[in-house]
């Protein structure tokens, strides 16, 4: 109950602050906006990229050749084997005809070739597709090598290149990220921890008084933080809409060359758990950034002597 | 209630504003602090509300150990003392009713319940002033302040009172008045320690003297 009303009473004082101050406050949400509007512009990048390279990435599987004439019990131990596997998303086995009619059916015309053959000489396989994004090609290698030592294989193939190429650069994507990210986080925590700065000094002789009368420091604080609070939220939040505005006009546009670009059609927005997470460290921000100057401010004021 | 033994108090690393201060001020008394200007009587008072630490010595208010006291604590302390300065330190953009409201809103009341305005009302008619109570504080005159800033500090009914050259900005008509309101706060049983060089005041109330000079007490 007392907790309600201290908390309605922050909220009070933060937006009689905010009025107070409108022209700082507008600067530090725009500041919040403009930041991130630029890691929501990464953050698409990254998401649609990853998109792309997960789709890729469903066409590339390890493929299993198996030698001939294989007894059933081998074959039970290298689907166990595989089978076994938790990150191997499915296999299915092509028999030796399978593959062959396959074959006949891509040479089409030509498949004229093949009738003088009395014996088949394509193997039997193994199609092997791992769970989620494949990001980690040294899992399909290893997986390869386990799977190369049993009886009964011939050989193993998968598109290792690919892949790693791609790791390489949404590895490098993240990381730019996250850089951007921790500078921002800095930059802004900077931003609202002097704006709240500010703040504190035109209220300083209404603190002094608060000290003097036995104000709690949570007492004193409680306006401060929801200020910078709302000043991260109405920053993201603002951002999110210019995101999305961005999005709709622009991207809309190249969804079809990018489609042609890609063999994929669809740009995605920033995904709701990714705004969320946005929103929350705009929260955050603003929270960490007013507890640095007001833990400041109390420290050093004191109940001034003005005489 | 407030007790101190050989303290000192120093600023700037080698400037000693108070030396070997030892005193005892029982639960209900009434004692002045005098001595000329810089002989340490504001220094002393900001001892008692924790405005400042002690730097050898051991002070005791209300039974607390101020040395040991954490800084969490300080409010809670502070709610069982009323203080007032010189300058009233009143919120300019609110009136003198608010002004009072807002000392118990800060120790956690719900200024909208009827019995905390109720409370403040009291305060402020105990004070004379419940007829001005929508006025703001820069309307009113000097004495007119420093009984708002009394009737803050009695609002919240503390032990002690602790005034720091009260009658300062005064006349000495008003200077009585003012002093009349810490004297009847004492009768109602709250400890007093007023600050100041004012001979009139000390001489019209026979009460306990502490007197400083450089930091030192010369007779208690
Ligand atoms: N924060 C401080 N830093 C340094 N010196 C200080 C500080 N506060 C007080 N002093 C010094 O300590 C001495 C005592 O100061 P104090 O304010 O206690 O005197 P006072 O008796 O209240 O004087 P006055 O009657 O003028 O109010 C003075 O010489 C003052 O300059
Ligand atoms: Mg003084």
């Amino acid at each position: 109950m007392i907790l309600l009303r201290y908390i309605s009473r922050s909220f009070r004082e933060a937006i009689v602050s905010i009025k107070n101050n409108r022209g700082i406050n507008l600067i530090t949400i725009g500041t919040f906006t403009i930041s991130m509007t630029i890691m929501g512009g990464f953050l698409i990048v990254y998401v649609n990229f990853n998109a792309v390279i997960n789709k890729w990435s469903e066409r590339v599987q390890l493929v299993i050749y198996l030698k001939d004439d294989l007894p059933i019990k081998d074959l039970d131990e290298i689907k166990k084997k595989i089978f076994s596997d938790s990150r191997v998303e499915k296999y299915t086995y092509i028999s030796k005809d399978e593959a062959l009619r396959a074959f006949r059916k891509r040479l089409k015309d030509n498949s004229g070739i093949l009738d003088g053959l009395d014996t088949n000489p394509l193997p039997a396989s193994f199609i092997v597709t791992l769970k989620d994004d494949l990001m980690e090609s040294d899992y399909l290698k290893r997986l390869a090598k386990r799977i190369e030592g049993l009886k009964g294989i011939e050989d193993t193939e998968f598109g290792e290149g690919w892949i790693e190429r791609f790791e390489t650069v949404t590895l490098f994507l993240r990381f730019v990220i996250i850089a951007i990210g921790g500078l921002l986080t800095i930059g802004l925590i900077f931003v609202t921890s002097n704006t709240i700065r500010l703040s504190l000094y035109s209220r300083q002789d209404e603190i002094e008084i608060m000290k003097l009368v036995g104000a709690t420091n949570w007492f004193i604080r409680g306006p401060f933080m929801i200020e910078a609070m709302i000043q991260g939220l109405l920053g993201v939040l603002l951002s999110l809409v210019l995101l999305f505005i961005i999005y709709r006009l622009i991207l809309f546009r190249f969804e079809y060359s990018v489609a042609i670009l890609t063999g994929f059609a669809h740009i995605s927005f920033i995904p709701i758990e990714m705004t969320t997470c946005m929103i929350l460290a705009g929260i955050i921000i603003g929270c960490t950034g007013s507890m640095i100057s007001v833990g400041r401010f109390l420290k050093c004021s004191t109940i001034s002597k003005s005489y | 209630m407030i007790h101190m033994y050989h303290v000192h108090k120093i600023y700037d690393r080698d400037f000693q504003a108070l030396r070997d201060i030892t005193l005892n001020i029982e639960k209900g008394e009434f004692v002045f602090i005098t001595g000329p200007s810089g002989a340490g009587k504001t220094t002393l008072l900001r001892l008692i509300f924790r405005g400042e630490k002690v730097d050898r010595g051991q002070i005791l208010v209300k039974g607390k150990n101020l040395i040991k006291i954490k800084d969490p604590e300080i409010p809670y302390l502070r709610r069982h003392i009323g203080i007032i300065f010189q300058d009233f330190k009143l919120l300019p953009k609110q009136t003198i009713f608010e002004n009072i409201l807002f000392a118990e809103e800060v120790i956690g009341l719900n200024r909208k319940d009827i019995n905390i305005k109720k409370r403040a009302w009291e305060v402020l008619s105990y004070v004379g002033l419940s007829h001005k109570k929508d006025s703001f504080p820069l309307r009113l005159s000097g004495g007119e302040q420093q009984r708002v800033a009394i009737a803050r500090a009695l609002v919240n009914k503390p032990a002690i009172l602790l005034a720091d050259e009260p009658t300062g900005n005064l006349d000495s008509d008003m200077a009585m008045e003012i002093l009349e309101l810490f004297e009847d706060a004492n009768v109602k049983g709250a400890t007093v320690v007023l600050a100041t060089h004012n001979r009139e005041l000390i001489n019209r109330l026979r009460h306990r003297e502490i007197r400083l000079n450089r930091g030192k007490i010369l007779n208690s």
